[in-house]
């Protein structure tokens, strides 16, 4: 079975839609600055999305006074984006929803726990009823009026390749004849403060890639996609999944090992798959966070498979920030976009090669390429190390 | 200096949860990290950062700083008398 | 869906002693089965249940092709510390061990780590049918040709979190449960249990969820009075099975995972077939067909 990307829905700092986030992309327009709607002390930027709850709400038609979580909120708005996008019919095929989050209600949590943290029989109970990350899938499932198979992964920052994954695998064994699959998360105090702890927050603009950078930067939004057999699609594809493959790197709890054998081992295993040869890859979206170990560790395992000869490649992390559990939903869309309309994307902030490996990013917008198939990594905590690999869609 | 090494076996011991460790089995010469000591990670450094900010108002702001003032008690609190204010 | 055979099973679950509103787990010494000092001093409570029934289910098993986990909650206990800290260190100083171990994905993590697994690792955080969806991916990961699947689940009850739920309303009709149970899942074994069929609803009605269950036997070419024994943790199953149903949530509470212990009751009977029914406080239904 051929499968098939039908629909794309993106939100993140750099817009609320997909054309919005392409055209920031063309512009070299991040969407960094001191965070606007969350109360935070850390003086760190972040790529926060550009509108309240309460416009979020209005832009999704939910009456203003509900209790959603701002998770659940971007995961409406996106996934609602792909489904329109893919045109299925939602009500004559079956269906499903799989989507990721790292931190499901916490936004509305944080504020619970204020009240109840000194006295337990205070807090209201709505907002922190949304806790549990299955909350924010079910909110998105109502909204879409999806009722089949519906589900929850969780594997930090690789969470939605993973749930891309499993929507690729359940058509392939005729669970489904379509899934919208893809991640959505919010920023929040226990996630910033959580990076922060771990001193890998980088105080400025981050910088993949780049000798220099120190850290990455948080981001929010949601990215979904809709997969479906070739066969059935009722618009022209904007490329094939041919390629998937999750591995761990059973080195450390949060970090990566130096010579990237999680991220060597989910490559490798995803160009086996598809069996496309190292040389047909024309781009790949890393990982790239920003971090010296992460983007290190990547980069090793790239040289380890492609030698010298490295495709172009870049991180756009410097634009919309490190999304957690959103981002491989968000660079799927963007990857999709790859090969079907030929772009590369800018990795913004690089001046110069880390000593190490030597690799230069993509750091100009380009489009028209001719891209036959596209490499998108996305890696978290648990050596958690998810690749995916989208090819050109072809009657 | 003595008081000042068992004060922070203690701690160690204390904030990183060291079970069945007691004071006098670490050797304050011996490398607190890797193979041969007490095997310590990159996550003990960042919690040895907080000690030494929180219990001694010393600021480290790059983990990378932490390799040779961390290598063993002693070097750690040499490090401590020497810039605490 | 083709059967996968459970070769082999751990559990980490109450005895049935009901303390106050929760059903705590009966856990084991810890340091005798998690035996990597340096790891274990990190783990909370949930980590090492999970860690522990984990490796006990691993055993001498190699060739571990995926390691897939489900839980509804996750490691709640170093989720509240860590949220704890920011409120009363005011965002500076913290801690990162209570972050980095609240990841949902830390007990399959930490078994990669502690066993040296670099397969597939996935874990499962969808309410009432967080087990469920692992047991799914766990029988596509058998049908696809993996040789050795671990799949288990965790929850863990604090204080926090049982005085949120008895104000919810969710602990009217069974204490606040907790535990572990691992499954070792492979294609052929003989005289094993085999998991069947899983299906899994959202929000049905008692009358929809009946029609459910109908035809999910029929589709098993079974017939409803084929069933030997249901393990039951919904009223609807009660009222079509009778005498045959035995209500698992007495013995282990309810959670979210808590048809992880009753998968591992089914495997601790000889019965030729088991039906898993379960309920999650009308939110999420879920069916579990278990054959010898």
């Amino acid at each position: 079975m051929r499968i098939a990307v039908t629909g794309l829905g993106a939100v993140s700092g750099i817009g609320l839609n997909v054309e919005e986030n392409i055209d920031a992309l063309r512009r070299k327009r991040h969407g960094m600055e001191k965070p606007r709607f969350f109360q935070t002390n850390l003086d760190v930027p972040v790529s926060e999305v550009k509108k309240s709850d309460t416009e979020l709400k209005h832009l999704l038609g939910v009456e203003p006074d509900k209790t959603i979580s701002r998770t659940a909120l971007l995961g409406m708005l996106a996934a609602r984006e792909a489904l329109s996008d893919s045109q299925i019919d939602a009500k004559a095929m079956r269906v499903g929803l799989i989507s990721s989050t790292s931190v499901g209600g916490m936004d509305l949590s944080e504020v619970f726990y204020n009240d109840f943290r000194t006295d337990h029989s205070r807090g209201r109970l709505r907002m922190v009823s949304q806790h549990d990350c299955g909350a924010s899938t079910e909110f998105i499932a109502n909204q879409l009026g999806i009722t089949g198979f519906t589900t929850t992964i969780s594997t930090a920052c690789s969470s939605a390749g993973n749930a891309i994954m499993l929507g690729a695998r359940m058509l392939k064994h005729n669970m489904l004849d379509a899934v919208i699959v893809g991640g959505t998360d919010s920023l929040c105090k226990f996630t910033l403060n959580g990076f922060n702890s771990l001193m890998i927050l980088d105080k400025e603009h981050c910088r993949p890639f780049d000798a220099t950078r120190a850290g990455l930067n948080l981001g929010e939004g949601a990215g979904y996609i809709v997969l479906q057999s070739a066969e059935t699609a009722r618009r022209k594809p904007y490329c094939l999944l041919i390629g998937y493959a999750n591995a761990n790197d059973a080195y450390h709890q949060t970090g990566c090992s130096p010579e990237g054998n999680g991220a060597f081992k989910s490559m490798s295993e995803a160009i086996a798959m598809s069996g496309v040869k190292p040389e047909e890859i024309d781009y790949i979206n890393v990982h790239g966070t920003g971090t010296p170990n992460n983007d290190l560790s990547e980069g090793m395992a790239l040289k380890r498979i492609f030698g010298d000869k490295v495709p172009p490649f870049s991180s756009v992390k410097a634009f919309i920030g490190h999304t957690l559990g959103a981002s491989e939903g968000i660079e799927a869309v963007y990857s999709a976009l790859s090969v079907s309309r030929g772009f590369i994307y800018p990795n913004l902030n690089f001046k110069s090669p880390a000593p190490e490996t030597q690799l230069v990013p993509e750091t100009e917008f380009s489009e028209g390429n001719n891209i036959r198939n596209v490499l998108s990594n996305a890696f978290g905590f648990g050596g958690n190390d998810t690749t995916l690999l989208f090819s050109k869609f072809e009657e | 200096m003595e008081e000042l090494i068992e004060k922070l076996k203690g701690e160690l011991i204390a904030e990183l949860n060291l079970e069945e460790i007691k004071p006098a089995d670490i050797d304050a010469e011996a490398p607190l990290f890797g193979d041969g000591g007490l095997g310590l990670d990159s996550i003990d450094a960042l919690e040895i950062i907080l000690i030494l900010e929180r219990n001694y108002g010393i600021k480290i702001d790059n983990p990378a700083q932490g390799k040779e003032i961390f290598y063993s008690v002693k070097t750690l609190a040499e490090y401590i008398t020497a810039h605490q204010k | 869906m083709q059967p996968v055979f459970i070769i082999n099973s751990s559990s980490i679950a109450s005895d049935g002693t009901v303390a106050g509103l929760t059903m705590p787990a009966v856990e084991p010494d810890y340091k005798e089965i998690i035996t990597d000092a340096t790891l274990r001093r990190r783990m909370s409570r949930f980590v090492k249940m999970g860690v522990a029934c984990g490796l006990e289910c691993l055993g001498q098993t190699s060739d571990i092709d995926a390691v897939i986990t489900a839980t509804g909650l996750g490691c709640l206990s170093d989720t509240e510390k860590f949220i704890e800290s920011i409120v009363v260190n005011n965002e500076r100083l913290l801690n990162p061990t209570p972050f980095i171990q609240s990841t949902f994905n830390t007990v399959g993590g930490q078994l990669a780590l502690l066993k040296g697994i670099h397969s597939y690792n996935v874990t499962y955080v969808h309410r009432g049918l967080s087990f469920e969806s692992a047991l799914i991916d766990a029988a596509l990961q058998v049908a696809d040709g993996a040789r050795n699947v671990l799949v288990g689940a965790i929850d863990e009850i604090t204080v926090a979190s049982t005085d949120a739920q008895r104000r919810m309303g969710l602990l009217k009709n069974y204490p606040l449960g907790e535990g572990s149970q691992f499954f070792m899942l492979a294609a052929k074994a003989d005289a094993a249990p085999a998991v069947c069929d899983v299906e899994t609803h959202t929000g049905l009605i008692n009358s929809e969820f009946a029609a459910v269950i109908e035809s999910f036997v029929q589709r098993n070419n079974l017939r409803l009075d084929d069933i030997d024994c249901v393990l039951s943790g919904s009223s609807v199953a009660e009222k079509m099975f009778g005498d045959k149903t035995v209500d698992f949530k007495k013995q282990c509470g309810e959670y979210q995972t808590a048809t992880a212990f009753a998968l591992w009751k089914a495997t601790q009977m000889n019965c030729a077939n088991v039906l898993i029914v379960n309920q999650y406080q009308q939110i999420n239904q879920s069916l579990i067909l278990v054959r010898r």
